[in-house]
């Protein structure tokens, strides 16, 4: 079980959030122009790295509130929690 | 010889008004109508209550927030409200009849609801004036502490208030479940 900081609420289980996948993926601004190939990696493409990994999470059972946690996906450890729309702690969330 | 003191009671709470309010805090018109209305500040500080009068605020969220009135004032408290709230991007909902209270009092009310829920029930941590909306046996509640004695509300959905009364009745038979709950 992850002990997870809201930004609001402070440390809750992990039984009260919701995990929502990778975080900072960018709707393409003109799908028109994409093609298949490049619409479906919008679409269904996320990144599985072994290490830190930035994701959206939901406060779904407490304050309701959507925002981004940097977890390592091989030690479970929390490194960073962020509101939405706040840049990411480590730079680059593009 | 005497009956040992009851460690925990439980008590189904009268039905009491319920409404939820919605609204951007930043706005400045916001806070300052509802105030008006209710005669107080909106508690800003993350899961914490106020109370004043015959009306208590719960935070719900950043944005979100429950007020609690007398069962006969909540229509009378939604309207004062939406008629000083009429061009704000918010909402005023009056949701009393979907869930019921339960009071859990005693010096081992904590240890009961501590069987159900992860919150951390430290009563130097969750203090007098202190709510939170989480799951409480796998159901979704608001808990909130309104004073310092060991007296906990749990608020929870109507449909699921009969599983949550079973459950709480299970769960403090070992502290000598003083039950009223009619």
């Amino acid at each position: 079980m992850l002990l997870i900081p809201c930004p609001w609420c402070g440390a809750r289980d992990e039984s009260e959030f919701t995990c929502g996948g990778e975080a900072h993926i960018r709707r393409p601004a003109d799908p028109d122009a994409l093609d298949d190939a490049h619409w479906a990696d919008y679409l269904f493409m996320r990144a599985n790295p072994k290490g830190s990994h930035r994701e959206r999470w939901c406060h779904s059972h407490g304050c309701g509130r959507w925002f981004n946690v940097e977890r390592d996906t091989v030690t479970h450890g929390i490194v960073s929690v962020y509101r939405m729309g706040e840049p990411p702690p480590g730079g680059d969330g593009s | 010889m005497a009956e040992p003191a009851p460690g925990v009671e439980l008590r189904i709470c009268p039905p009491r008004g319920r409404i939820d309010l919605r609204g951007d805090p930043a706005d400045p018109a916001f806070p300052t109508a509802v105030a008006g209305v209710l005669g107080f500040e909106l508690p800003s500080t993350p899961n914490t209550s106020r109370s004043a009068g015959a009306a208590t605020v719960l935070w719900l969220g950043p944005d979100a927030w429950l007020i609690e009135t007398e069962r006969a004032m909540e229509a009378a408290v939604a309207e004062r409200l939406a008629q000083a709230l009429p061009d704000l991007h918010c909402s005023v909902a009056a949701v009393g009849d979907g869930s019921v209270a339960f009071s859990v009092s005693g010096p081992r009310a904590a240890d009961v609801l501590a069987k159900g829920m992860t919150l951390d029930l430290d009563p130097a941590r969750f203090r007098a004036g202190h709510c939170a909306r989480s799951l409480l046996a796998r159901i979704p509640v608001l808990l909130h502490r309104p004073g310092d004695d060991f007296i906990y509300e749990v608020t929870a959905a109507r449909s699921y208030s009969e599983y949550a009364l079973d459950w709480l009745h299970d769960a403090a038979l070992e502290y000598g479940d003083a039950a009223g709950s009619s």
